[in-house]
């Protein structure tokens, strides 16, 4: 980006050695114009000496006159002697002069210096006036040195006088001529030479002009083409760039693209902060000053702290036009720019990566999507076939439970949205419980956030139609599910999966028990281990088995969570770490049945049940004061009833136990509650074959 | 030129300089002239080795990479310090290069990013 001291004198050579010239020509004509001007005023000296000489020659006529005049008259010569001797030794001194060049008296009684006559003609003049002079100053040689001279000396001088004076004369006048020609020549010739200078000067100027011109106007073309290359690449170029200075203010050109990119206008010298600021958090602003003042100074290598600029794929709130606002990734690229080995500017790249972020968002949700569908398949794998049957169809007629259940909610405006988002809970908690028991815990998860949802809504303070449309979108991701399972399944097992009916196996019942024991208990950091005596169950109809299924499900998720304590508060109260839970199935009668679940945790106590049911306004302390503690613990099966300050998925959210007491009731049984506390809980259910309504319908 | 290698894990210590005696780095002419495991350690490890680079860990106990970089740039302004740190938090990396660091390089690094590294930082 420098330009070179060479190249830029190579470019001005012509102009400066035209200038040159001009000078040259100057001077010459100058030093000519000198020269000249010098010989003129030589020549003019000897024009007006000459012209002298001819007023010389008349005045020393006149003195010998006017001295024989005054002899005559007998008067005073004196005085005409003077004068003829003044001017004879002047005409002698100057015609010497001309001959020989020296000093002379000039016109103002000053000695001037005279050049000798060179030309022919002047030369010519002189010798025929020196032939005459020579008879004028014998003739009046004894008039001017004697004191007493003769009449006929002064007889002599006049006559010669007469005869010489007008020769004389008109020589002089010959030689003024001869001069003020030759004067008038040099003054022509200095005109020509002047002429031709100042032509030439002109033609030299003209030359410059014309060269400095046509330079001026080849590098304004460059520049102009340049500058139109510069605003096409700017206009058509899709990143946002420009150049940023020491004070992070943007440069005067800037692609077009930078407006789209930043969505707003862009003057040149804009603070780059304060655009920044517009649309990021104060952390990334501080970060991306500190980033763009090390770029500036000189320690930092750019190379090496690429991976550390804040800007490069940064989070930033765009507002349109019409005001709406959207959230963007952008990424700013800074590169020196060096000018003679000092940083000058920082070239900055804008990218608008929006897509490429989501891109990389929508793979990681890809992977984790098939991340998800590879576990279910293994869990899928992993659990005996019928089972699984089973537990889709009960998957499916729930789900269809609670579409009904929605379908009514939205179709009735102003329904009983709380009994209608229990009985949704309610069916859900029997899928959690299900999925939870056979170890599938995506499924588990997904019902779980399924809840808490409904939860969310449950406490809502006025429920509307609305608030339940997002569970309908849920509802499909469950139903789609549950086809990925079937088919899945088909395409290991090879049978259609849809077409199996549900099947109970009793046998299953303890194993899978025991698992969801083992399992809730590690998600709690707690120990606990299931017994089970089922002697009676084979009895039991299929239909009966699997309420019974559901209603263990849940007692045990609640004893687990509720009932046994973790394994340091087990040791200080002075029981095995491990807590342990049984469950029995006896026929007391014919035909009667108590299906038990005990277990020997720390007991339903009333104190925490009545804080809890003060805790979330259920009642108040006047009304709890005057119930009985049976009463109390029986509180724990109203619907949203929890102990549990924070909900997880075994437990917490205040349904499960009177799930239990449907269910209990929809098989025509009766639940006993046996508590001690720190020593045991035991939910007794008294049912008897005949009198199910369960049993009686299939 | 004088390395001096500042960092907590011996592990990374030895790794650096196993990498730095590596046969493209033989050009550099680069001379081991320390290990030292915390800010403190290399100051007084610097004023006795005075060396030309040193590669500079962020989280160290005693005194802390952005401290050591400040003291080490202090007492001679034209050392080149390379930092070196697995910070998730860019802000701390920035502020230890305007105290006097000259890069940055994330952990973990291979060989030809640390060779690459310590080449820009010579030159």
């Amino acid at each position: 980006m420098s330009v070179s001291k060479k190249q830029g004198l190579g470019k001005y050579r012509v102009i400066v050695i035209a200038v040159a010239l001009f000078l040259v020509f100057d001077l010459g004509v100058l030093i000519l114009n000198f020269f000249t001007s010098y010989q003129i005023g030589q020549d003019a000296i000897s024009i007006n000496l000459a012209g002298r000489q001819r007023m010389l020659s008349q005045r020393m006529t006149k003195s010998l006159l006017i001295i024989a005049n005054d002899a005559s008259a007998g008067r005073d010569i004196g005085a005409g002697k003077t004068e003829l001797k003044k001017t004879v030794g002047l005409f002698d001194s100057t015609l010497k002069a001309f001959h020989t060049g020296g000093s002379v008296m000039g016109g103002n009684d000053k000695m001037v210096e005279l050049n000798a006559i060179t030309s022919p003609k002047g030369l010519q003049i002189l010798s025929e006036a020196s032939t005459i002079w020579q008879g004028y100053t014998l003739a009046t040689q004894p008039i001017i040195t004697q004191a007493e001279f003769t009449p006929e000396q002064l007889t002599t001088a006049i006559t010669y006088a007469r005869a010489n004076n007008i020769k004389l004369l008109g020589l002089m006048n010959g030689l003024t001529n001869d001069l003020e020609k030759i004067a008038s020549a040099k003054a022509e010739r200095l005109r020509l030479v002047q002429t031709i200078g100042i032509g030439l000067a002109l033609l030299n100027f003209g030359f410059i002009l014309f060269k400095f011109i046509r330079s001026l106007r080849r590098s304004d073309e460059l520049v102009e083409q340049a500058q139109q290359e510069t605003d096409e690449i700017l206009a058509t170029v899709k990143e946002g760039l420009f150049l940023l200075d020491e004070n992070l203010k943007i440069g005067n050109q800037y692609s077009a693209s930078l407006r789209t990119i930043l969505l707003q206008e862009i003057k040149p010298g804009a603070d780059f902060i304060a655009i920044l600021g517009s649309m990021s958090s104060s952390e990334t602003l501080v970060s991306a000053r500190d980033y763009i003042e090390l770029l500036f100074g000189n320690h930092v290598k750019e190379n090496l702290i690429i991976s550390l600029n804040p800007l490069s794929e940064v989070e930033v709130q765009l507002t349109d036009s019409r005001g709406k606002s959207d959230t963007r990734y952008l990424s700013f690229q800074f590169n020196r720019v060096l000018v003679a080995d000092k940083i000058s500017h920082l070239l900055v790249t804008v990218q608008d990566v929006t897509e490429r972020v989501h891109l990389v968002t929508a793979l990681a949700d890809v992977k984790g999507q098939s991340k998800v569908e590879l576990s279910y398949l293994q869990k899928i794998l992993a659990i005996d076939h019928e089972q699984m049957h089973n537990f889709l169809a009960l998957m499916e007629t729930s789900l269809t439970n609670i579409n009904a259940a929605l379908q009514q909610a939205s179709e009735h405006g102003g329904a009983d949205y709380h009994s209608i988002i229990n009985k949704i809970l309610r069916e859900t908690h029997t899928i959690k419980g299900e999925a939870a028991t056979l170890g599938l815990e995506s499924c588990t998860s997904n019902t779980h956030s399924f809840e808490q949802e409904m939860i969310r809504i449950r406490n809502l303070p006025h429920i509307q139609g609305n608030d339940m449309v997002g569970l309908t979108v849920r509802l499909d991701d469950f139903f789609e599910r549950l086809h990925l399972v079937r088919t899945i399944m088909s395409s290991v097992t090879g049978a259609n999966v849809s077409t199996l009916t549900p099947v109970a196996h009793a046998s299953n019942l303890v194993d899978d028990m025991q698992l969801l024991c083992l399992s809730i208990a590690s998600d709690q950091q707690k120990q606990a281990k299931l017994t089970a005596d089922l002697a009676a169950l084979p009895k039991l109809p299929e239909c009966l088995t699997k309420e019974l299924r559901n209603i263990t499900i849940q007692l045990l998720r609640n004893a687990v969570s509720h009932g046994i304590e973790t394994p340091d508060e087990r040791i200080l109260l002075g029981k095995s770490p491990t807590g342990s839970i049984h469950l029995s199935c006896k026929e007391i009668q014919k035909d009667q049945f108590e299906w038990v679940i005990r277990d020997d945790g720390h007991g339903l106590d009333p104190e925490r049940i009545k804080s809890a049911l003060l805790r979330n306004n259920y009642y108040d302390q006047e009304a709890l004061t005057s119930m009985d503690t049976r009463s109390i613990v029986m509180k724990i099966f109203e619907p949203g009833f929890s102990t549990l300050t924070t909900a997880h998925a075994n437990a917490g959210h205040g349904i499960g136990l009177d799930l239990i007491l449907d269910k209990i009731n929809a098989i025509g049984g009766r639940l006993h509650v046996k508590t001690r506390v720190n020593h045991s809980t035991e939910f007794i259910i008294h049912f008897a074959l005949g009198r199910s309504p369960v049993a009686q319908s299939s | 030129m004088k390395l001096m290698i500042v960092d907590d894990s011996s592990i990374i210590r030895n790794r650096i300089a196993r990498i730095s005696r590596h046969v493209d780095l033989a050009k550099l002419e680069i001379d081991i002239v320390g290990q030292a495991s915390n800010g403190k350690e290399a100051v007084d490890l610097f004023v006795k080795a005075h060396p030309d680079i040193v590669t500079m860990d962020l989280t160290m106990p005693e005194m802390d990479g952005v401290e050591c970089t400040k003291a080490l740039a202090y007492m001679n302004p034209a050392v080149r310090i390379l930092v070196i740190s697995a910070l998730s938090d860019k802000s701390t990396a920035l502020k230890a290069l305007k105290n006097g660091a000259s890069g940055f390089l994330y952990k973990p690094f291979n060989d030809e990013q640390l060779i690459s590294a310590l080449e820009s930082l010579v030159n």
